[in-house]
């Protein structure tokens, strides 16, 4: 697993405005979020490569990710 | 046509190509869209003072730390390309940038983890490839790039010169595959391939041998950012096992399209870029209920993994929007179920029944 873009030296897609978004069933289905300001849905797939990078913002505390509405 | 067959050179034709293992007679090219025929995000537009992650062409992105720096176009320049081929992809330098250390500015390619299992990189039995492409510079000199591991903390730091400027060089570089390090199988990133535009020096390393480091390019190499207008251009890249660079394998361009679409499709037209407000390629439908009217797309083929989705209003290019015709507004998008082969489409609360409404969409899983 390709760990995060901070391997470039910080070199950084934009990532913003995160928030996970439900199925019509209550469950979780993914993150929409901007990239680069395209708004966009993530899948909760640990080999999508956008999804790796939000996660590793999250854990390097440099993205929130709100909860569904 | 005649050749010869030679038992340490494999078999000569008389066109002088060379096939020197078995692997050469079949499909050989591990690199995708290495002739940059296919461009589905831009249609052969610029993208001007390009910020970090833009793919110029498929399957080839663009890393920086610096945004701005270049300028990247498929046949940008408009020069002839190299004989039998006809698209290129080129890099212009839009200032006189000197690179802080730190600094990125590196073109690469990323090859699936299954596309490049057989190489058995990380062990003892690991097989040499070699690189070819060819290239045009405003510049001359030695120039620089790297193979790479996903976690790139392996690198092969390889150099190479351009002696005539404007004008399109054949380069090949044979390296011995490493037999260190993890390197992946999968339908993860198996290897990273890069070509160094002007990388600080935390980036660059001794070429020609094995690393445990994050080398992008060669130590010493040019650096395209350092001259206003200076040019890279490139195209015919091929990784192919052995030691020997064999004529670049042509695909057709339905197959190379598809290959391409495993990373990323749209529903665009191939003529029509990404965002472009444009009716062709939309995906209309009428509202056959009020508030909730949800359907299926599919993908044009299996995508390398569950994609991110994005929705485009045809009528402004607004992204996470459709358009509703009947209302003349460009309402929320949404999306309940992703998968590799399919995604749904959910409209929301932003049409009634018999209402006329359209979308475009795009769909990346990009290594």
């Amino acid at each position: 697993m390709r760990l995060s873009v901070d391997t470039f030296g910080g070199v950084m897609i934009m990532y913003t405005n995160a928030q996970y978004y439900n199925k019509p069933d209550g469950t979780q289905a993914g993150i929409k979020i901007q990239i680069n300001g395209i708004e966009s849905f993530v899948p909760l797939d640990p080999a999508n490569t956008d999804y790796i990078k939000i996660i590793a913002l999250v854990q390097e505390g440099k993205l929130t990710i709100a909860p569904a509405s | 046509m005649s050749f010869a067959v030679n038992g340490t050179t494999g078999i000569t034709f008389n066109d002088n190509t060379n096939m020197a293992t078995a692997a050469s007679l079949g499909p050989r090219n591990r690199i995708i869209n290495g002739n940059m025929a296919i461009d589905q995000r831009n249609a052969g537009a610029a993208i001007n003072s390009a910020a970090t992650g833009s793919f110029p062409v498929d399957r080839f992105v663009y890393y920086t730390t610096q945004t701005g720096k270049f300028n990247l176009q498929q046949n940008a320049g408009s020069v002839t390309p190299p004989a039998g081929f006809t698209n290129y992809l080129g890099c212009t330098s839009t200032s006189s940038y000197s690179s802080l250390s730190s600094d990125v500015f590196v073109l690469d390619q990323k090859i699936e983890g299954y596309n490049v299992a057989d190489l058995n990189w990380g062990t003892a039995n690991a097989k040499t490839v070699t690189l070819s492409f060819w290239v045009y510079s405003s510049l001359t000199g030695t120039f620089g790039g790297s193979f790479q591991n996903s976690v790139q903390n392996r690198a092969y730091s390889f150099s190479y010169t351009i002696s005539s400027a404007n004008t399109w060089t054949y380069i090949t570089i044979t390296i011995a595959g490493d037999t260190s390090g993890t390197w992946i199988t999968n339908n993860g990133v198996g290897i990273i391939i890069n070509w160094d535009l002007g990388c600080g020096s935390t980036y660059r390393g001794a070429a020609g041998s094995w690393s445990g480091s994050n080398y992008l390019g060669a130590t010493g190499a040019v650096s395209v950012v350092g001259t206003s207008g200076a040019t890279f251009y490139i195209t015919g890249v091929q990784l192919e096992v052995g030691s020997v660079a064999t004529p670049y394998q042509f695909n057709t361009y339905s197959d190379q399209l598809a290959q391409c679409q495993r990373y990323f499709s749209k529903s665009y037209d191939l003529g029509s870029a990404t965002g472009s407000i444009t009716g062709a390629g939309v995906f209309g439908f009428r509202g056959i209920q009020t508030v909730y009217n949800e359907f299926p797309v599919s993908a044009p083929i299996a995508m390398r993994a569950t994609p991110t989705l994005t929705f485009y209003s045809p009528n402004s290019g607004a992204s996470g929007k459709y358009y509703n015709y009947s209302a003349s507004a460009d309402v929320a998008a949404s999306s309940d179920f992703l998968s590799q082969n399919t995604f749904t489409f959910s409209s929301g609360t932003g049409v009634t029944a018999n209402q006329l409404c359209g979308f475009q969409w795009t769909l990346s899983a990009e290594l």
